[in-house]
């Protein structure tokens, strides 16, 4: 038990609520605006709370751009990426941790070394790839990026979170009479779920939130994603802040919500062996 | 050196009390020994007294002067913790010079308080090691020579031994032992192992949820426990605790244990034990004193004739189990005499060997009378 | 019980594969593609050999853009170091909320790029923005600052890279302070030690192993982010000074049209990182580590 002053305490919280006032606010702050009316948006003095909350920005952003299809676009890619990615990332996790083959340490380093080159490395050659194999300009090049640069991670962590399962239980039911596929479906999985979900999400917001890949693959207007679709309608000619700052709170939402269930997770696993020395 | 005593000492979390008002007076240079269960507030106790934990009330006084509101470093302690706790970067001779460090004392001065903590636990070869780097046994020297170095009023010992095995749990106890004779400082130890504090203590702590069930020197807890907890603590094996009814008739007080056993009163406790005849009781016999061996004289003698059920041959002597009314209970016997599961045997005690619980209360009726003192040497 | 193994070589190959062709091998093809000259849309390329790179130790806006590419770098690594240390110590006390708060935090870091870049650069309107009517208002500045001017562009990149990137440290350093044993912190307590020597002697040596990857992996982040960078700096008028060798080399790409000199320049990043890496791990290896 600590013992905490009176003084302590207030300066605890002071650094406490400074923190979050610089973390947090911004967000606030762009979510109140969106739904502000013009003439409360460009008031000077600015006030916080709108007086006359107001949906039109969003309508506007829903009538006036593409934003629904952007979303909607952005959602067919990240779930695609996050299928894709699992479908090949918990198979070889597995393998990667439960068996003994040549190569094995080498091949799980190299993997993580791959994690090191940054996209803006691979995006030239990457680019061209995509082109010469007529990929330019489809989702399908994008599924295939995310996925690339979701997969050293997520190898990474799933293994980590193989390793920590016990594999007396795989046994157990091995001797039970499952064959190993199954003892892995029925045992392995479920008790990897938490690492599993971790995993998927946080390559949904990779694929969610990616610019660069997005900006240079895709050309055409009805296949762009948000973040895409976003930056340009800050570069029209006559900037809309109301109905920007309508379309950052909207694409955010999903993370946020999506965030807010996997959070303990996260702590979870980075603690487990991840980060940790 | 330090006199510690706890005055009225309580601690709460929130609304729950785990530690009920307890005075206790340590005396200068003697070795202490708190102990119990889990959970029943010992660790808690220590870390008062560390400082470590802030107290709900009452004061703790070193050498009649109160140090709850002071801060660990400033208590003038060392603590030797069940992990040990070493700093895992630091070399042993680092790890061991780290308070001297702390209060800035000069390098030759460190120098030669760690070459003497070191030459006293026999670690001197390894101070330029890391931690990890060594053994439990060699861990646990580290720690105490951590602790040594401080020249403390006060060392406290936080169950230093639980994580070694059983041989070098042994070979530390005389350790310890040894390095209190030659400093003569006042020791507090916390132990949930009986053995420890029978073995290492000038006087044992017996304590229970929160309370303190007993204090004494370890001879007169095994001799003369006031309650039932302490009786059932201290020991091992652990006392049998046979249900019986005291009944008066003419032939005197005796306790009917069921299946036809029937134990005598001794004569002398006839005013103590009178009062309860009638009711339910609970006899206690440690199984020590409850013995299979023909060489036992029948005269004074309490007997039992019961069914062997398990026999745990333990070196010169064997561990026998018997089940009377469905609960099982021990007896030693002498493994010259073979007994095989199944075999009906008669038991035998001394009458001054047997304790009268009330269940109740849950106290052990004094026997108040002189012969039991006389006998309590 | 480890099986001996192809089925478990089977299992990784599809992974394998992937990464193989989608990573490894652009890399490779990046390479072969700074020794050509190539236009960016048309197939055709001439072998140029070194000559791409040996245009690049002459090109001053090469040089610019290591230059100002370093000064970002530096500067936001250290910033959020010292940011996501603090805030994780801060996070590490118990207080009420403390999860929310927690949870609230994280939030810079799991958004979009682009919208963090728009919130910021509604909060740094030099008409409208709330920092300039706060900097005006507590009498700190005569008049609103243009944040993206040639004069505080860096700054404001710095700032907003900073908030987007510091959870990432805060997270990860949380993590470990969480396994530090507590009987360490007793032992410094009754050994004497108070708050500034704890963090010195307990803290700090079992958060080297962290901090030793995060100063790896955000160097690494940092060298070679793009969206940031160029999100901030389009239309603020400031573009021609911010150009950070990502930047530099997606412009030799896709406005020159010079594919093999932007890949050049994505190589001798990527080779300088590989150095500097080389040089940390030499120096700063911790044992027990990964």
């Amino acid at each position: 038990m600590i013992r905490r002053s009176a003084w302590q305490r207030l300066g605890l919280g002071l650094a406490v609520a400074a923190l979050l006032a610089f973390a947090a606010f911004p967000l606030l702050w762009m979510g109140l605006t969106a739904l502000k009316p013009s003439s409360e948006i460009f008031a000077w003095p600015p006030r916080l709370l709108p007086e006359a909350p107001t949906l039109s920005n969003i309508g506007r952003l829903f009538e006036q751009t593409h934003f629904v299809t952007y979303f909607r676009n952005s959602v067919i890619v990240s779930s695609a990426a996050v299928v894709l990615t699992l479908l090949l990332a918990v198979p070889g996790a597995y393998g990667l941790t439960r068996y003994r083959f040549f190569g094995r340490e080498m091949i799980a380093a190299t993997v993580l070394f791959t994690y090191m080159f940054a996209p803006i490395m691979i995006i030239i050659p990457f680019y061209i790839v995509m082109r010469t194999l007529g990929l330019a300009n489809t989702h399908m090049a994008l599924v295939l990026a995310y996925c690339a640069f979701s997969l050293p991670f997520a190898l990474w962590m799933l293994r980590t979170f193989f390793q920590s399962i016990p594999i007396d239980l795989e046994e157990a039911a091995m001797t039970d009479g499952a064959s190993r596929f199954r003892a892995v479906i029925h045992v392995v999985i479920p008790m990897a779920l938490p690492g599993i979900i971790a995993t998927g999400i946080l390559t949904f917001i990779l694929a969610w939130n990616d610019y660069i890949f997005a900006r240079i693959l895709i050309s055409s207007d009805n296949l762009k994603t948000l973040p895409v679709g976003i930056a340009d309608l800050y570069n029209a000619s006559v900037i809309d802040w109301g109905m920007i700052m309508a379309s950052g709170l909207l694409v955010i939402i999903p993370v946020v919500i999506v965030f807010s269930y996997v959070q303990k997770f996260l702590v979870a696993g980075w603690g487990s062996g991840g980060v940790k020395g | 050196m330090a006199e510690v005593k706890l005055v009225g000492l309580e601690k709460k979390f929130g609304d729950v009390r785990v530690i009920h008002r307890i005075n206790l007076d340590i005396a200068d240079g003697e070795f202490a020994v708190l102990v119990g269960p889990s959970g029943c507030g010992k660790t808690t106790t220590l870390r008062m007294i560390a400082g470590l934990e802030e107290t709900s009330g009452g004061s703790i006084l070193f050498d009649g002067k109160p140090v709850e509101r002071l801060e660990p470093k400033d208590r003038d302690i060392a603590m030797v913790f069940q992990s040990y706790a070493l700093y895992p970067h630091m070399s042993v001779r680092d790890n061991m010079a780290f308070s001297l460090r702390m209060k800035g004392v000069s390098a030759s001065e460190k120098k030669r308080l760690v070459g003497v903590a070191a030459e006293m636990l026999d670690i001197t070869d390894l101070l330029d090691r890391k931690p990890r780097q060594l053994s439990g046994g060699q861990r646990q020297r580290v720690a105490m020579g951590r602790a040594l170095v401080r020249e403390p009023k006060v060392f406290l010992f936080d169950e230093p031994l639980s994580n070694l095995d059983a041989a070098l749990r042994a070979q530390m106890r005389i350790e310890i032992k040894r390095i209190h004779q030659r400093l003569r400082t006042t020791i507090i130890y916390v132990t949930h192992d009986q053995v420890e504090a029978m073995t290492l203590a000038d006087k044992i702590v017996v304590m229970n949820g929160g309370h303190i069930e007993q204090v004494g020197d370890p001879l007169t807890l095994y001799r003369r426990p006031v309650s039932r907890f302490v009786a059932g603590f201290i020991g091992s094996p652990k006392m049998n605790f046979f249900p019986a009814k005291l009944l008066f008739d003419e032939s005197g007080l005796h306790a009917d244990l069921g299946d036809g056993i029937r134990i005598d009163m001794p004569r002398e406790r006839d005013a103590a034990y009178r009062p309860y005849a009638g009711r339910s009781v609970e006899i206690g016999i440690r199984p020590e004193h409850l013995l299979d061996d023909a060489r036992l004289i029948d005269s004074g003698a309490i007997a039992m004739d019961v069914t062997i059920d398990v026999v745990e041959p333990l070196g010169s002597t064997s561990l026998l189990t018997f089940v009377l009314g469905g609960t099982s209970y021990t007896a030693i016997g002498d493994i010259a005499l073979m007994r095989r599961p199944g075999a009906r045997v008669r038991l035998k005690a001394a009458a001054r060997d047997i304790y009268l619980i009330d269940p109740l209360t849950s106290a052990v009726v004094p026997p108040a009378d002189s012969t039991i003192v006389r006998l309590a040497v | 019980m480890q099986t001996r193994g192809l089925p478990g070589l089977l299992l990784v190959l599809p992974a394998l594969l992937l990464l193989t062709t989608l990573t490894l091998y652009p890399v490779g093809y990046g390479f072969w593609l700074s020794l050509h000259a190539k236009h960016s849309l048309f197939p055709q390329q001439t072998f140029v050999g070194l000559d791409n790179y040996l245009y690049l130790l002459n090109d001053p806006e090469f040089w610019e853009s290591l230059r100002i590419g370093l000064i970002y770098s530096v500067s936001t690594i250290l910033l959020q170091l010292v940011l996501g240390v603090a805030a994780a110590l801060l996070l590490h006390q118990g207080f009420f909320g403390r999860n929310i708060v927690r949870g609230l935090v994280l939030f810079p870091y799991m958004i979009p790029t682009v919208v963090a870049v728009i919130l910021w650069k509604w909060m740094l309107n030099n008409q409208f923005g709330l920092i300039n009517f706060g900097l005006v208002s507590l009498g700190i500045s005569s008049g609103p600052i243009n944040w993206f001017g040639r004069s505080y562009i860096m700054i404001s990149l710095i700032l907003v890279s900073v908030w987007q990137f510091f959870p990432f440290v805060l997270l990860a350093v949380l993590a470990r302070l969480q396994s530090i044993p507590t009987e360490l912190y007793d032992a410094a307590r009754v050994d004497g030690a108070g708050p500034v020597n704890r963090f010195l002697f307990v803290t700090l040596p079992q958060l080297a192993s962290v901090l030793f990857i995060i100063i790896l992996l955000r160097s690494i982040w940092m060298f070679t982010k793009f969206d940031t960078v160029w999100l901030m700096t389009q239309g603020g008028g400031a573009e021609r000074y911010i150009r950070t060798m990502p930047v530099y080399a997606y412009l030799r790409t896709f406005n020159y049209y010079e594919a093999g000199m932007g890949a050049a320049v994505a190589i001798v990043m990527f080779l300088m990182l590989v150095v500097a890496a080389a040089t940390y791990f030499f120096l700063f290896r911790q044992e027990d580590q990964l």
